[in-house]
């Protein structure tokens, strides 16, 4: 039940933060877009919790996996709406790149590292019960895949900076839904912790570049910010890298890991590809962004106060690069 | 008890007593006063009810009720003050008057022995508010609105009084107390099945049922904001109290009678909800999605399990504080506009920060949003349902998200946007109306920390 409360809160603050400029009539509609998205995978939810009370006459999470019930089709596949509607998995996703209406910092909260990492949380929480049903496994699998796979394929084809994150986010997450699959949800949960660090920072370096070019989101608008905002670039850099899994960054320990278990086990082979895929595509746009963004000669107006002398801004990027960098070594030693 | 009700009689001598401008004051402190009083009914010690007289009891699940009705009269109060401002002191006094009366009147009804009084009463609450309907009401169709809300309820409450005399006659006694202890099964036969229908068909009609709904958005809209504000707390609960009373004599056959009010209820709950979307007037909204989670109050009263009493009656309460704060708010909106159209208001939230924040408080609960006690109510409810049918999950489902759509639907149109051009000439918000909100939402904010109260009686 505190689960439940907490679940609906973040929806509510979700709403909340995305329409932050509330004189927006876009950010408006986005966020009651992610409250309908929300509210399809809360009824999910309902449903579990209604299911458990009368077969298991508790809502405590100890004694449901003492009682170790059978035919737990009908819960999981509730729990599973229920992470859709939150981590925007395939069917209930669109309310993601919308919700890209809110300020920067509400995205690199809410939208990369915490929130969105809700309905992963959820799985991961009830994967005792999980183990035992393959179809639900074989299910959280192809979900996965296919949310990986079509979010990296949107992302290619966006222009907007924060959206191409977004995307990114949104296959980063079907990623672990589909380590879920494959019954590895400590990984899962390894890739969640690592994953906060660098697109919080991707968002963050992302917002000083909008910032400083004046509110412009296009990157085709954007050019040359190698040579003018040199520590931006920087985290931009790692941050892709990072994403990608380049050895012995952060994305490496987890992500890493995620492919070479979906290699060795036993599942199904279809989803493993579009995985591969989805993952050579991360790279793909990563490196589009930063081609866009920061090589070549300038394409935004010449008149522009570029700056990076925010000591707040700084310093919050300042920390995620080093965690970055160095978080995974030290989660996973 | 009647440390209650003869104070409430006695605040009709006070207002016409009452010099011109200490009329408000004084209302309004000794409704107050007479809302503490009730308060200490709550304290329920055992399981059997609290028995004052051979007329008047409470029990857990008719306090609650008692203390939010006590409790409304001094906020109806406040939010009268300002279109009643331009009165003659006459109509003030008589406006209070009928309040009082139906206060009265209320109180009376919630806390009835026997069932015959109950039916008296519950007959005789219609008189004040189609009064206030009728007099105070600002348009023009409020002639209509009366004549819609009187005659629906007749026509449903006439049986119930032809059954409610021949149960008289079979039984010996109408007491609710005796009534717990000479509960014999009705065989099931053709005359029972009538008997069935009388009994239910009032309070049907009163919910409302979405087949029998169309009085309450007409009675609703056309109301004054005492009205609106007394109708959509207290009086629609008078149905499901009467349902929760009665249903206790009419087994078996609620078993399968309820059926088809059943369907009624679960697919009216989505379709009001879903008008609810495409409202172009404020107070119709709100009416609409009264109806909407009333129709869950049915569901769980024709489910009949200890948990659906307890959804049932929690969502009563909660639901009566979250309508009556909602049509307050609409009433701040029409107030300044002078037109209940929603989208001629819009743009609050950057002139009207305070009140915004209300507005979201109204909508967040209106949702559901835990651990309010409305998620709590409605939690309960479809918990039950699912238990009864696994089917009806994707009903409740939709309803939920429909209902989540809609609220937070209001919220953006009138608070969010840009603002109108012709807005810059609206009063600033009163520190009566800031209070009229708080104090509703005090009240739900305090009993979501402990619920238990609320639970009704199978807690």
């Amino acid at each position: 039940f505190q689960l439940f409360i907490g679940w609906e809160g973040v929806g509510i603050m979700s709403f909340l933060l995305i329409g932050w400029w509330y004189g927006r009539t876009d950010a408006n509609t986005a966020a009651l877009q992610a409250i309908l998205y929300n509210r399809i995978g809360d009824i999910g939810f309902i449903m579990a919790m209604a299911w458990f009370l009368f077969n298991t006459n508790t809502w405590d999470l100890q004694q449901i996996f003492m009682l170790d019930p059978n035919l737990t089709n009908l819960p999981l596949l509730g729990l599973l709406l229920a992470a859709t509607g939150k981590s925007a998995q395939f069917g209930l996703h669109p309310w993601l790149p919308s919700a890209m209406e809110g300020p920067t910092p509400v995205s690199a909260l809410l939208h990369s590292s915490t929130m969105v990492v809700a309905g992963v949380f959820l799985l991961i929480r009830f994967h005792p019960l999980m183990e035992n049903n393959k179809t639900i496994q074989s299910l959280t699998l192809c979900l996965g895949a296919i949310t990986t796979l079509f979010t990296a394929i949107c992302a290619l084809t966006q222009n907007d900076i924060k959206k191409i994150i977004a995307f990114s986010t949104s296959s980063q997450l079907g990623l672990m839904i589909v380590t879920i699959g494959i019954n590895q949800p400590y990984l899962a949960f390894l890739h969640i912790c690592t994953h906060a660090f660098f697109k919080a920072m991707l968002f963050m370096c992302s917002g000083s570049i909008i910032h400083s070019l004046n509110d412009e989101q296009d990157i085709r608008k954007m050019g040359g910010l190698f040579n003018a905002m040199p520590f931006t670039t920087t985290s931009l850099i790692i941050g892709s890298l990072a994403l990608t899994g380049i050895p012995f960054l952060t994305g490496f320990y987890s992500k890493d890991l995620i492919i070479e278990t979906a290699n060795t086990s036993y599942t199904n082979a279809w989803a493993l590809l579009m995985t591969l895929i989805a993952t050579s595509l991360t790279a793909v746009y990563s490196t589009r962004i930063i081609f866009f963004a920061l090589l070549g000669q300038p394409r935004f107006l010449p008149l522009t106060s570029i700056n990076e002398n925010n000591p707040c801004l700084i310093n919050s990027i300042k920390r995620l690069l080093i965690g970055s960098i160095f978080a995974g070594f030290f989660i996973s030693n | 008890m009647l440390k209650i009700i003869i104070p409430t009689i006695m605040l009709m001598p006070l207002t016409w007593l009452s010099k011109k401008n200490m009329i408000w004051i004084n209302t309004t402190t000794y409704s107050l006063l007479i809302s503490l009083i009730s308060l200490s009914l709550l304290n329920q010690p055992s399981n059997n009810s609290l028995n004052f007289s051979l007329m008047f009891f409470s029990d857990p699940l008719s306090a609650p009720l008692l203390v939010l009705t006590t409790w409304l009269l001094p906020l109806m109060l406040m939010a009268s003050q300002h279109h009643l401002s331009k009165e003659p002191l006459i109509r003030k006094k008589l406006y209070i008057t009928m309040l009082t009366m139906l206060q009265t009147l209320l109180i009376m009804t919630f806390t009835a022995t026997e069932l015959i009084s109950f039916y008296i009463l519950f007959e005789a609450t219609l008189v004040p508010t189609l009064i206030i309907i009728t007099r105070w009401g600002n348009q023009t169709e409020r002639l209509n609105a009366g004549l819609y809300f009187l005659f629906y309820t007749l026509m449903g409450s006439l049986p119930l009084l032809v059954a409610l005399i021949s149960i008289q006659n079979l039984t010996g006694s109408l007491n609710f107390l005796l009534i717990q202890y000479w509960n014999q099964a009705l065989p099931d036969s053709w005359s029972n099945i009538f008997l069935w229908l009388a009994c239910m068909m009032a309070f049907m009609v009163k919910m409302p049922l979405y087949g029998l709904h169309l009085w309450l958005p007409k009675a609703h809209v056309e109301a004054p904001i005492a009205g609106s504000m007394v109708l959509a707390a207290i009086l629609l609960k008078l149905g499901g109290y009467g349902m929760l009373r009665i249903t206790t004599m009419l087994n078996p056959q609620t078993s399968f009678m309820a059926y088809p009010f059943l369907m009624l209820s679960l697919w009216g709950m989505i379709m009001t909800s879903s008008i609810c979307l495409r409202q172009t007037d404020l107070k119709s909204l709100i009416a609409y999605s009264s109806v909407s989670h009333m129709a869950l109050v049915i569901v769980a009263v024709l489910i009949q399990t200890p948990w659906s009493y307890m959804g049932a009656t929690a969502l009563m309460i909660a639901h009566g504080l979250t309508s009556s704060m909602l049509f307050c708010l609409a009433n701040s909106n029409y107030e300044r506009t002078h037109s209940r159209t929603m989208i001629l208001a819009r743009g609050l939230q950057t002139l009207l920060p305070l009140m915004a924040a209300w507005w979201l408080l109204a909508s967040l609960t209106n949702l559901a949003l835990p651990p309010s006690i409305n998620l709590i109510g409605e939690l309960f409810v479809v918990m039950s349902s699912f238990s009864w049918s696994n089917i009806t999950i994707i009903l409740m489902g939709t309803n939920i998200t429909i209902t989540a759509l809609y609220s937070l639907y209001m919220l953006i149109t009138t608070q969010r946007g840009k603002y109108t051009h012709h807005i810059n000439s609206i009063k600033p918000s009163f520190t009566r109306e800031n209070a009229l909100m708080a104090l509703h939402m005090t009240p739900l904010l305090l009993l979501s920390l402990n619920p238990k109260i609320i639970l009704g009686f199978t807690y």
